[in-house]
């Protein structure tokens, strides 16, 4: 990586949010990110029907004005199942990169600004992470303490935690050998102080994009291990769980595996689209000719 | 050279070591008594005592571990207990489908992939590339089982093309063997190439920036020949760093994928030892995949030594 | 009819205009030099003339290789004449060559190309070349990769690409501008003779006025996208009749004025003056890589047991060229490095034991200019936070002292005050030049520590920024270290130099007689190789004389 993209100049907000306007990729990103968020939020207050009932009558329907996705075996309606489904993505999504941020920066920091063997241990203690993708994980949690939603959000957060340490480290030691680092040395401050007067800030719009990046890949993790029956339990709907019911029906009622399918790809885009986007605006380098 | 290598091979050995104990820690102490746990509440104390003899739970951790690394390393996994067979058999049986498996769909990845940040990077800014990109954004989204239940619906129980899933096993042939892993390897593999197509690009697009590409234009050669006679090597770098950490996704797709077409791999053996609570397959194919993923990010560091003759001198 | 015609040229990139109006020729066996300051269009007029322009890029004009229109020209012709009939050297020797390919392959290339020639035929052709740009196969084999050779080496080597396949015109865009002076000198040399030899015509960009003045038949001076003057070497630089080009040629060779006498070692010693910092066998060393385990391999010296003292008020010249140690040795001084042997005392006390509240102490009366006026600042921070930083060391001080020590530090480096809430980068390299120079003054320091703090400045800009640094230091009585690989700055500035080679000094005394009458051998190779714009104007006035 090289050092341009690690700082970029600030300028005014208001220039700041007159070229994000105009950058398609993060306003696109930007509205269905909000949008879905706004629906996990709402199926809090409201949602079309009630999933605890289980009425035996509606089973298996198809979309209809009445159920815009159709209802499934147990004459659950879909759309509330999808709109309760976001809740538990972006949750267990958000955690996961909440703890890969919470230890992986620090560690990626500290490791730049001590060097030596500590930056050792920690690339090689990164290394074995790397090791166990959060499957094998959230496996052997499961294997041991049965399963539920929690050893989803950990499995996925301990491999977000090397994630974000080369990130940051990578960020930090471009950083170092800066003469507005070195002037701070000679100002007489100490590694803390300048790791977070000086490298912290200037690795905001890194740490920024690579965790949109996690959460969307939180998002799919997520869906995966519900899938497999590693993550959330029903009754509590999950957009993966979901698939995995639809699977054994799919020949009669193929809307079953659409939705979800749908709900994830849109929401795990417009992530992505917002990355690219952030990405594009923290960027100088883009904003010259090249 | 040797130093890289050596070196490069010291942190892999580290790194099997360190990974081993972790999931030795995690299977075999974290649980209190893993004999207790296999068994369930309703076990009675003699059959959890043989079976505590049976794991050599009687034995200090230490000595533990070590037989256990012995063990694995000359080929004995230790018992199943609810197949009453040895874990190893199990395990060579099931992995001869999902090491094809992710192996193939590696394959399929980098042919596709490459080839079309290629494309994207020569075409750069025109409408090709738009179209190539977006694709790809859409490809980065979907999550591989889900394609894989599309591929089914629509190859299997659409057009009735191919059987919906199963596994004839090796003894029926390559071919068939083969042909049964494409749809699974193709659904593993398209949404990662999605990944690595944008790599590739940005990596081409990346260098094609540097003042020796210059050089080489300045020499008369035109724009395609610099793409591949300086780009592409250069641009290698960062792809194979990606496509190593691919490689453990592939692994953890190939277990949820072997769901979807009901295969008859570790992916499968796993789910059942788990909801058996046999720790011992568990653990055994836990390490078997971390090995194989270690072992894939080894094979990574070495060949930079091939691409970037920097590395052959340095540490 | 001339080799290459630009008539009327003109130039824009995403609209915004570049380039108006550019006339210019060259004749076969010519060397036209091309000068200019950053953005002056120099670089892009020859990017034109290769059609090798930036994305958006748009010209309007003629421009005629050999009576043939380049402008507008296809790919495939364009292809056909670079590097076969006109070949290009770029600035950055270290970035220019393809790192994962051997020097052998990058050369034989084109003649494969343009020659369409056997495999072993190329080499041999490759062989040949490398023998004459100086770098005779024997001891330097085909199969080395850039990584494995010096910069200028590889300034070497970007020639021989160039030239593989004889051109009839050379372009050579700032090629010794990221190279040593004694290297500057042979590369010039090896262009000369080529020149000379082939027939070839040169076409030489570059900033430095010496260096086209030594080496140009002919000089265009560019200014903001135009040609403001042209004609022989001898007429543009001694008889200029532009007021650019004359402003150019005096900010060039600028000497501040001094107010105060020069404080000469010999001179303090005599009046038995304490030295402000006295350095004493300073060592500095980094570790080597071990080339296998349990390896203790001695650690690299960079800096080899140096002693000298700086008094209060001197300006003491440190000169060398890269990798002699200068860097290291003024990074010890400031505590960034600890130095591996030997003493270091300011102010009569060791900072180099190591006990933090001496250091800290020390720190208070030392400061630092760095070279890169882009890269010295937190681009986050405003200048009011980034100038008071080294307050930090002055922790008693109240928040109304510190903003009034801010606002004179700005007042004394010709800054606004209401510059104070502006970012860095809203500032030209000049100005923030200056704001290094307002961060070293705010605490008061008794020493500055100035690593280059000219180099990547424009000579119009050096000129200004040498006058404020010694007005301060006439003023303030600070004293300064002054590192750098310039030794035309040093003549105009210090008191006295020391000339560092290997980590170690090779010659020290006040600059009058440094510079007239050079002890050391290594110096007076230094003295030989910088281009001197007077030396050769008054040689080339003789030769016209004649």
């Amino acid at each position: 990586m090289s050092d341009m993209s690690v700082t970029s100049a600030p300028s005014g907000t208001a220039s700041f949010l007159r070229r994000a306007l105009r950058n398609r990729s993060f306003m696109v990103g930007l509205v269905i990110t909000l949008f879905v968020a706004a629906i996990a939020l709402l199926s809090f207050v409201w949602t079309p029907y009630d999933i605890t009932q289980l009425p035996v009558s509606e089973r298996m329907k198809p979309p209809s004005a009445t159920h815009w996705f159709g209802t499934d075996h147990f004459g659950r309606d879909i759309l509330s199942m999808i709109m309760i489904g976001a809740r538990n993505s972006i949750a267990v999504a958000l955690v996961a990169v909440g703890i890969g941020m919470g230890i992986g920066v620090p560690l990626g920091t500290i490791a730049a600004a001590r060097g030596g063997w500590l930056d050792e241990t920690v690339m090689r203690f990164n290394d074995i992470i790397f090791a166990f993708p959060a499957l094998l994980s959230a496996i052997m949690i499961t294997a041991i303490f049965g399963p539920g939603a929690v050893n989803a959000i950990v499995a996925i957060g301990i491999f977000n935690i090397p994630v974000f340490a080369r990130v940051a480290r990578a960020g930090a030691l471009a950083l170092w050998p800066r003469e507005f680092v070195m002037a701070a040395r000679v100002a007489g401050k100490g590694a803390a102080r300048i790791t977070v007067e000086h490298i912290l800030p200037n690795i905001v719009s890194l740490l920024l994009v690579q965790g949109t990046i996690q959460f969307a890949l939180g998002i799919l993790a997520e869906a995966g291990l519900s899938y497999v029956g590693l993550g959330a339990q029903p009754p509590m709907p999950s957009w993966g769980r979901m698939l995995f019911d639809a699977q054994t029906r799919m020949i009669v009622a193929p809307y079953l595996a659409l939705f979800p399918g749908l709900a994830i790809v849109i929401t795990v885009l417009g992530l992505n689209l917002l990355g690219d986007g952030l990405r594009d605006l923290l960027d100088p380098r883009l904003n010259r000719e090249r | 050279m040797t130093r890289y290598v050596l070196r490069r091979l010291a942190i892999g050995i580290l790194t099997l070591v360190f990974a081993s104990a972790v999931v030795f820690f995690v299977m075999e102490i974290l649980p209190g008594d893993p004999a207790r746990l296999m068994l369930g509440l309703n076990a009675t104390e003699d059959a959890i005592s043989a079976l505590r003899q049976q794991m050599g739970l009687d034995q200090p951790v230490f000595v533990r571990y070590l037989a256990w690394i012995g063990g694995l390393l000359v080929g004995d996994f230790g018992r199943s207990y609810t197949y009453s067979v040895p874990v190893l058999e199990l395990v060579t049986e099931r992995a001869a489908v999902s090491l094809p498996l992710a192996f193939l769909s590696l394959i399929l990845l980098t042919v596709i992939a490459i080839p079309v940040g290629l494309f994207a990077a020569a075409r750069r800014g025109r409408a090709a590339d738009a179209i190539v990109m977006g694709l790809s954004q859409m490809g980065v989204a979907i999550p591989n089982f889900w394609f894989a239940l599309l591929l089914v619906y629509f190859f299997a129980v659409w057009l009735r093309w191919v059987p919906s899933g199963g596994f004839p096993g090796w003894q029926s042939g390559l071919w068939p063997g083969v042909k049964a892993l494409i749809m699974p390897a193709v659904a593993l593999a398209l949404p990662q190439a999605a990944i690595l197509a944008r790599v590739t690009r940005g990596a081409l697009i990346d260098v094609l920036g540097e003042d020796y590409i210059r050089t080489a234009r300045a020499k008369g050669l035109p724009r395609n020949q610099v793409l591949w006679r300086h780009a592409l090597r250069n641009a290698l770098i960062p792809v194979l760093t990606i496509l190593g950490l691919q490689f453990a996704f592939l692994i953890a797709g190939t277990i949820i994928i072997e769901n979807v077409f009901y295969l008859p791999g570790l992916g499968r053996l796993i789910f059942q030892a788990i909801t058996q609570r046999d720790l011992i397959v568990v653990e055994s194919v836990v390490m078997l995949l971390v090995a194989s993923v270690i072992l894939v990010n080894l094979v990574v560091d070495l060949s930079y030594a091939i691409v970037d003759p920097r590395l052959r001198g340095a540490r | 009819m001339a080799l290459l015609e630009i008539e009327n040229l003109g130039l824009t990139i995403a609209g915004r205009p570049i380039l108006r109006d550019i006339d210019l020729t060259v004749e076969p066996g010519e060397i036209l030099g091309v000068v200019g300051e950053s953005g002056s269009g120099k670089s892009l007029t020859a990017l034109s003339v290769m059609q090798l322009l930036p994305h958006l890029s748009a010209t309007s004009g003629s421009v005629r290789f050999d009576g043939a229109e380049l402008l507008g020209a296809s790919e495939r012709a364009m292809c056909q004449l670079r590097g076969d009939d006109i070949g290009m050297v770029f600035q950055e020797p270290m970035t220019a060559l393809n790192p994962v390919k051997t020097i052998g392959e990058q050369i034989a290339e084109g003649i494969r190309w343009h020659a369409r020639v056997r495999a072993r035929e190329a080499l041999a052709r490759t062989a040949s070349i490398m023998q004459r740009v100086g770098l005779p196969p024997a001891d330097f084999p085909l199969s080395r990769f850039p990584h494995e050779l010096s910069g200028g080496q590889r300034q070497r080597v970007g020639i021989a690409i160039a030239c593989a396949m004889h051109p009839r015109l050379l372009i050579a865009d700032e090629p010794t501008t990221a190279l040593d002076v004694t290297i500057q000198a042979q590369i010039l040399d090896l262009l000369r003779s080529l020149v000379r030899e082939t027939g070839m015509a040169l076409v030489l960009i570059t900033h430095d006025l010496g260096v086209v003045a030594d080496m140009a038949d002919r000089i265009a001076v560019m200014r903001e996208g135009i040609v403001v003057e042209e004609g022989s070497t001898l007429d543009v630089l001694a008889h200029s009749r532009h007021a650019y080009t004359q402003q150019l040629a005096e900010a060039s060779a600028h000497v501040p004025v001094r107010h105060t006498p020069p404080v000469l070692t010999r001179d303090a010693q005599a009046r038995s003056a304490k030295p402000l910092l006295s350095v004493r066998d300073l060592v500095c060393t980094y570790p080597r890589s071990h080339r296998y385990p349990f390896d203790r391999p001695e650690p690299f010296q960079a800096v080899r047991g140096v002693s000298f003292d700086v008094y209060s008020g001197q300006t003491m010249a440190l000169v060398g060229e890269s990798g002699c140690g200068k860097s290291t040795l003024s990074r010890a001084i400031l505590g960034l490095h600890r130095p591996a042997g030997g003493t270091l005392s300011f102010d009569g006390v060791d900072i180099a034991g190591g006990d933090h509240e001496q250091i800290t102490a020390a720190r208070r009366e030392m400061q630092i200019v760095f070279q890169d006026p882009y890269g010295s600042f937190n681009p986050r921070h405003r200048v009011a936070r980034l100038v008071a930083e080294p307050l930090h060391l002055r922790p008693e001080l109240s928040s109304d002292e510190k903003r009034r020590r801010v606002e004179e530090a700005l007042d004394a480096v010709g800054l606004m005050r209401a510059d104070m809430h502006k970012y860095p980068h809203e500032f030209s390299g000049g100005q923030r030049q200056r704001l290094a120079i307002a961060r070293a003054l705010v605490i008061r320091p008794k020493l500055i520590i100035a690593d280059e703090p000219v180099s990547a400045l424009d000579v119009s800009i050096r000129a200004q920024i040498l006058d404020l640094l010694s007005e301060l230091r006439d003023r303030l009585h600070i004293a300064c270290l002054f590192v750098t690989h310039d030794l035309s700055v040093v003549r105009a500035f210090a008191d006295e130099v020391l000339v560092m080679r290997a980590g170690r000094f090779v010659e020290h005394g006040p600059v009058e007689a440094v510079f007239e009458q050079p002890e050391n051998a290594y110096t007076r190779q230094l003295l030989g190789a910088a281009p001197d714009l007077h030396r050769t104007l008054a040689r080339l006035g003789e030769d016209r004389a004649t």
